[in-house]
């Protein structure tokens, strides 16, 4: 709809600004709420940024992964610029970007001593923001988009779309995931607040998020995502999430943790 | 003297320093075109350099600040490389584009 917008004569991508924007909304998150956690403000706003690093770099590993034939392709052809361009600009895979930050947030908390489940309350809702702007990028520049629909919700996309076919109505499953994704925020608000439950942020946020992911998968029109066994590459790792996620709920509460 | 305060300096004071100092460089280096790549380079040393100062204990504002000017720094660094260099790769390989 918007690939991109210029400023002082230079293209600033969308979606790059979205995510960015998401980013510094979630260290506003961070700052705002971990005086009522009790916690430090400075060692989470420290954990979240290396765990945002990780997290890019998940992304975008999980993302070259998932279009290495295309990627090789290109490179047989002799059009190893374009291949460069495709890895470094192409994309972000979503939970590629959770497999990133969880070993950085860990080592993150490792290197100032703190534990990382006490500080979790305070940063997996910061996912859902980023992940709720991320996919207003997506709808902005047209990619990850959904199905031809005949439905009074679907979007036309104009000529200047990178990705989505121009001038056929299609489902804009971007803004339905960035509505759970805001929905799922809001859920967690109201989860984190009591320290009882604060501990199992992750997992309420996996329980949400993963079936979410999973069923808004088959609404999707791009075709090129990694498939296996007719599923997509996130829709497996969604269900790997389900199950890890819930398994470790019921672990944990089971030996009652946390109080 | 104490070893430990040699020159009146605290443990972490000479990494918050540096980090300062690369958050500065990262940031003056937007205006060069193709040198916002070495502006993000020079962040996330910044950035590391700024939790190494924390890891020492330093709690003054020039941690701070060159964390601070870090992050500003990578984020700046990476939108204007996206938006001077990527967008023209990004044009040829449109349908790769996905989150």
């Amino acid at each position: 709809m918007l690939p991109w917008f210029e400023i002082f004569g230079l293209n600033i991508p969308v979606y790059g600004a979205l995510g960015l924007l998401g980013f510094l909304l979630g260290m506003l998150y961070i700052l705002l709420r971990a005086p009522r956690l009790r916690l430090s403000a400075d060692d989470a706003a420290y954990i979240y940024v290396f765990a945002a690093l990780g997290g890019l770099l998940g992304a975008k590993l999980l993302y070259i992964l998932t279009v290495l034939p295309e990627l090789a392709a290109l490179l047989r052809a002799g059009e190893g610029a374009d291949a460069l361009m495709g890895c470094l600009s192409g994309g972000l895979v979503f939970f590629g970007g959770v497999l990133g930050a969880v070993p950085a947030a860990y080592l993150s908390a490792r290197a100032y001593r703190v534990k990382l489940a006490d500080y979790l309350p305070l940063l997996v809702p910061c996912l859902a923001i980023i992940g709720c702007l991320g996919r207003v990028g997506c709808f902005c520049a047209g990619c990850c988009y959904g199905v031809e629909s005949s439905s009074c919700l679907a979007v036309v996309f104009p000529e200047a779309s990178l990705g989505a076919p121009a001038g056929v109505p299609l489902l804009p499953v971007q803004l339905f995931e960035a509505a759970a994704q805001l929905a799922i925020f809001l859920a967690l608000l109201w989860f984190t607040a009591k320290p009882a439950r604060a501990g199992f942020a992750a997992e309420f946020y996996l329980l949400l998020y993963a079936p979410a992911r999973f069923v808004l998968e088959f609404f999707r029109g791009d075709a090129g995502r990694g498939f296996l066994g007719g599923l997509s590459t996130s829709q497996w790792l969604a269900a790997a999430a389900i199950l890890s996620a819930s398994l470790s709920f019921f672990m944990r509460k089971r030996l009652k943790m946390p109080d | 003297m104490n070893d430990n305060n040699r020159g009146g300096q605290v443990p972490g004071q000479n990494e918050a320093v540096v980090s300062l100092i690369m958050g500065i460089i990262a940031v003056l280096l937007w205006f060069f075109g193709y040198s916002s790549l070495i502006s993000v380079v020079l962040s996330i040393v910044g950035l590391v350099y700024a939790s190494k100062s924390k890891q020492l204990g330093f709690n003054g504002p020039m941690r701070t600040a060159g964390f601070v000017l870090s992050l500003i720094g990578l984020a700046g660094g990476a939108l204007i490389f996206i938006a001077c260099v990527a967008c023209i790769g990004t044009i040829g390989v449109a349908n790769l584009l996905r989150f």
